[in-house]
């Protein structure tokens, strides 16, 4: 009671700072932010670093960027700023900065800093660029975590991603085998089915001079046949979908579980 | 006379700390008074933020419970139930009143009952209604249980709870009109079956129910006619084709009977929303 009946300015600098930190620590980021920012004159590098984190939150990356770039340079929170930096650029996918900064890291005498190898490695699985060599790109992580990059690594070698055009030709070849390639077995019989009935009932009534149904079945038929063409080379397209999906999932679920993204 | 000083210097100690316990009571008291009156005009960021400001310099907590409501209902009325739910919680845990607890827990319902967690509402309407100490409040719990059931698109279980109170003859007439206008869904779909675009022209759908007659109807005679010519290869196709048309036009009476559900009720709570004047979620 004391305390606060000496301490009743809540425009006072240490208690809009105290109120600031109290709504960061409650996830309330926008709030927190905007009480940071009242502390003109009075922002230090921690206060700095937490409004780019509560940037970071709300996804104002940018942003974050700018106020995080100002600390780099000398500042006690140097290799924090410099990770939540790697971090944001790991969620706007500028892979290629994100590993231009973790150069910046290594060559620092501080051995925290080197700490960033983890996700500038990781970074190569998600890009499209070459990936390293195979032992060079398992050291860069601690023994728990080998096994499932290395997983990933050959995941990501394998390319297990089809055709969109290698699906339409098969399909224009044998109905139905394009969707096959792309996974989906039993729309493939049943285009194949589907398309061969309809040929040779357009056939059949061709050879028996019932030229109306033949025609008939003649359209359908073209129709089927066009559309087991595209369906299939959209499934190949799915599929990559798919894989691309679920491959970056996997690697953000254990990026954040490894706390790679702090020092 | 060092005495007198001595005793003089202490009276005046303890006045300087009565007023400034005063004052640390007057800029709480203050805090709050800013933060109602944003509310009053409807700034609930603003609100939100003042009230959460109050409740980290309140120490003592006196504050506490009323903030944490302000909170909550500003969030409720930017449609954040998920945090409007929290801080009633909170405010909720330090009330001692039953009154007022229950008063909270009631705007726990309403909270539910708009973000369609019909189940969750449930349960806690349940649990009041076993507690003996609300049983002169029954009513207020039919009440938020018919608006539940209305959410959750139970209009026959809502009338037969509103009909428990003549209060509520209003709402009660409502849901049974409701429930009155709304199609079955599984006539629809099974007149559609035995008479193909029949489900489409009960729910009012002419021209889908011509052409699904249409369509099955040419189907089954090329089919009849191929059987009957002996070319068994064709009426198997054509028989093929006649099931999958009579498989759609069921699916689509269905639909239609959905879709005309969907509007109804849609109309009836735009019609709760706007022009209902009794209490609301």
């Amino acid at each position: 009671m004391f305390r606060d009946t000496l301490n009743t300015d809540m425009e006072a600098p240490e208690n809009i700072r105290g109120f600031a930190d109290y709504l960061f620590e409650q996830k309330d980021y926008l709030r927190a932010f905007t009480e940071y920012s009242k502390l003109t004159g009075f922002i230090n590098d921690t206060v700095q670093f937490r409004m780019a984190s509560a940037l970071g939150e709300m996804g104002r990356y940018n942003e974050a960027g700018n106020l995080l770039n100002g600390l780099i340079g000398n500042s006690k929170v140097r290799t924090l700023a410099l990770h939540e930096l790697m971090k944001n650029r790991w969620l706007v996918q500028d892979f290629r900065g994100l590993r231009t900064l973790c150069d910046t890291l290594k060559i620092s005498a501080d051995a925290a800093d080197k700490s960033c190898s983890p996700l500038y490695y990781a970074s190569y699985l998600i890009d499209s660029v070459s990936l390293p060599g195979t032992g060079e790109f398992e050291n860069a992580f601690p023994p728990g975590s080998r096994d499932f990059m290395k997983g990933m690594y050959e995941r990501k070698i394998k390319k297990q991603y089809k055709s969109p055009l290698k699906a339409a030709l098969l399909s224009a070849i044998i109905p139905g085998a394009g969707k096959i390639y792309a996974g989906q077995t039993s729309d493939g019989i049943t285009a194949f089915i589907v398309s061969g009935l309809l040929g040779y009932l357009a056939l059949d009534n061709f050879i028996s001079g019932h030229d109306f149904r033949a025609w008939t079945f003649t359209g359908l038929g073209a129709l089927f046949y066009a559309g087991n063409i595209y369906g299939s080379a959209a499934q190949a397209q799915i599929f990559n979908a798919g894989i691309k999906y679920n491959f970056q999932n996997d690697l953000n679920i254990f990026v954040r579980e490894k706390n790679y993204f702090k020092p | 006379m060092y005495q007198k000083i001595t005793k003089y210097r202490v009276f005046l100690f303890f006045i300087a700390i009565w007023t400034s316990a005063i004052h640390a009571q007057k800029y709480l008291d203050d805090q709050m008074l800013k933060a109602d009156n944003l509310y009053a005009s409807g700034s609930f960021y603003d609100a939100v933020t003042e009230a959460k400001r109050l409740i980290y310099f309140d120490k003592g907590k006196k504050y506490f419970v009323k903030a944490n409501l302000l909170i909550a209902h500003s969030y409720k009325q930017g449609a954040r139930l998920n945090d409007a739910i929290r801080h009633f919680t909170l405010a909720a845990n330090q009330l001692r009143n039953d009154s007022a607890w229950f008063n909270v827990q009631t705007e726990i319902i309403r909270c539910n009952i708009l973000r369609q967690t019909s189940g969750q509402a449930d349960i806690i309407l349940s649990k009041l209604s076993a507690d003996r100490r609300f049983a002169s409040r029954e009513k207020e719990l039919i009440y938020w249980r018919g608006w539940n059931y209305m959410f959750s698109d139970q209009w026959d279980r809502a009338a037969k709870e509103f009909a428990k109170n003549d209060d509520f003859r209003a709402l009660r007439v409502i849901c049974e009109e409701v429930q009155n206008e709304k199609y079955s869904v599984s006539f629809a779909k099974v007149i559609s079956y035995i008479l193909p675009g029949f489900g489409q022209f009960y729910t009012g759908n002419y021209l889908s129910g011509f052409m699904s007659l249409a369509w099955t109807g040419l189907w089954g005679y090329l089919a009849y006619n191929a059987f009957a010519a002996d070319r068994a290869f064709d009426g198997a196709v054509l028989t093929g084709l006649f099931i999958r048309f009579h498989r759609g036009n069921a699916q689509n009476a269905e639909e239609f009977a959905e879709q005309k559900n969907r509007e109804i009720t849609d109309k009836t709570l735009n019609y709760l929303q706007y022009q209902y004047e009794g209490l609301k979620p």
